[in-house]
């Protein structure tokens, strides 16, 4: 068994998150992962229209809450690397991740046994103070670009729990 | 008479107009010191997020990531033109790519280590192409560093202690 931390348990509340609203929002063949390399086991179709999202925490800000005191407001930056298999998917997945993050989400704390999640504990929302997004242009020429590479774009995320860690 | 709007402890417009007249100058410093901090933040994330020893090889990418000033004070980190032809994979490493996965790489061997391809010293060493007799497929895609973006992520956060 292990309980997950703060970092773990917001980027499995992000994927969780962006799963069940892609469900929601009627989008299907679209995998999302943690791992830049399991993107590349995903066989991207242009007929079935299957796309890959990757979820990655990178860098955190560990901001001082106060003076005197070791307790942090963290500010941790996330990156969603979306894999498309046209530029119109592209375009159109990009604007609904932004449209359903920039609310907020819900943020979960997970205990896990192997690959199996034991427990989702609900503690929070995860707040999103900043989100950039632009596509990822390798060359103009899409047709010289592998196709995992070709109809790329990339959320760069900055969240908040709105709250002190001790 | 003219109604006299004051800031809530008492002091002036003109009051405030002097005192960032005042810290201008610093400001300004700041500024402008902040376009070789950035670059200098830009080189360490790349030399301390790459996966493979630098052993004798050059550091041609961040060496090619310096500021250059303009006229009206301004400044940017980095040539993206004289990265496109020195060091055409500076996209690659920021953002990832499989563009080399299922190509054979051209002949020569890993160094420091063992020169022939073993997945047992997985990232131990550097392909050194023309110096040995060996060859691979590559297997896996570059991961993506996304030092740009960190280092956006860094300088705003920079940007706004100087200024707030």
């Amino acid at each position: 068994m292990a309980t997950y931390r703060t970092s773990r348990n917001i980027e499995a509340s992000i994927i969780e998150y962006i799963q069940s609203q892609l469900t929601l929002g009627g989008w299907s063949n679209i995998s999302v992962v943690k791992s830049f390399q399991r993107v590349y086991e995903i066989p991207l179709d242009t007929f079935t229209k299957s796309g890959a999202l990757c979820v990655r925490i990178e860098n955190t800000s560990n901001l001082p809450a106060e003076i005197g005191d070791t307790a942090t407001r963290i500010q941790p930056l996330v990156f969603i690397d979306v894999f498309a298999v046209n530029d119109g998917q592209r375009l159109d997945l990009k604007d609904f991740l932004v449209s359903i993050l920039k609310a907020g989400l819900p943020y979960t704390e997970y205990v896990v046994n192997g690959n199996t999640i034991t427990s989702r504990t609900p503690n929070g929302r995860i707040r999103i103070t900043k989100i950039d997004d632009k596509p990822v242009l390798f060359t103009k020429d899409k047709s010289a670009l592998a196709v995992y590479d070709r109809y790329r774009h990339l959320l760069t995320l900055i969240v908040s729990l709105g709250r002190v860690e001790a | 008479m003219a109604l006299q709007i004051k800031y809530f402890d008492g002091d002036s417009f003109k009051d405030i107009q002097a005192l960032v007249s005042q810290h201008e100058e610093a400001v300004k410093k700041q500024i402008y010191d902040l376009g070789e901090q950035t670059a200098q933040f830009m080189r360490d994330t790349i030399d301390q997020e790459k996966v493979r020893p630098q052993a004798d090889e050059p550091t041609t990418l961040e060496d090619l990531i310096q500021t250059e000033y303009f006229d009206d004070g301004g400044w940017g980190v980095g040539d993206m033109d004289d990265l496109d032809e020195n060091a055409p994979y500076w996209l690659a490493v920021n953002y990832g790519s499989d563009h080399m996965v299922g190509k054979i790489v051209p002949q020569g061997e890993f160094a420091p280590g063992n020169p022939e391809p073993d997945p047992n010293n997985f990232r131990k060493g550097r392909w050194k192409k023309g110096q040995g007799k060996h060859l691979f497929v590559v297997k896996n895609p570059i991961p993506a560093m996304n030092y740009i973006e960190k280092t956006i992520n860094w300088l705003q956060e920079k940007f706004a202690s100087i200024v707030f």
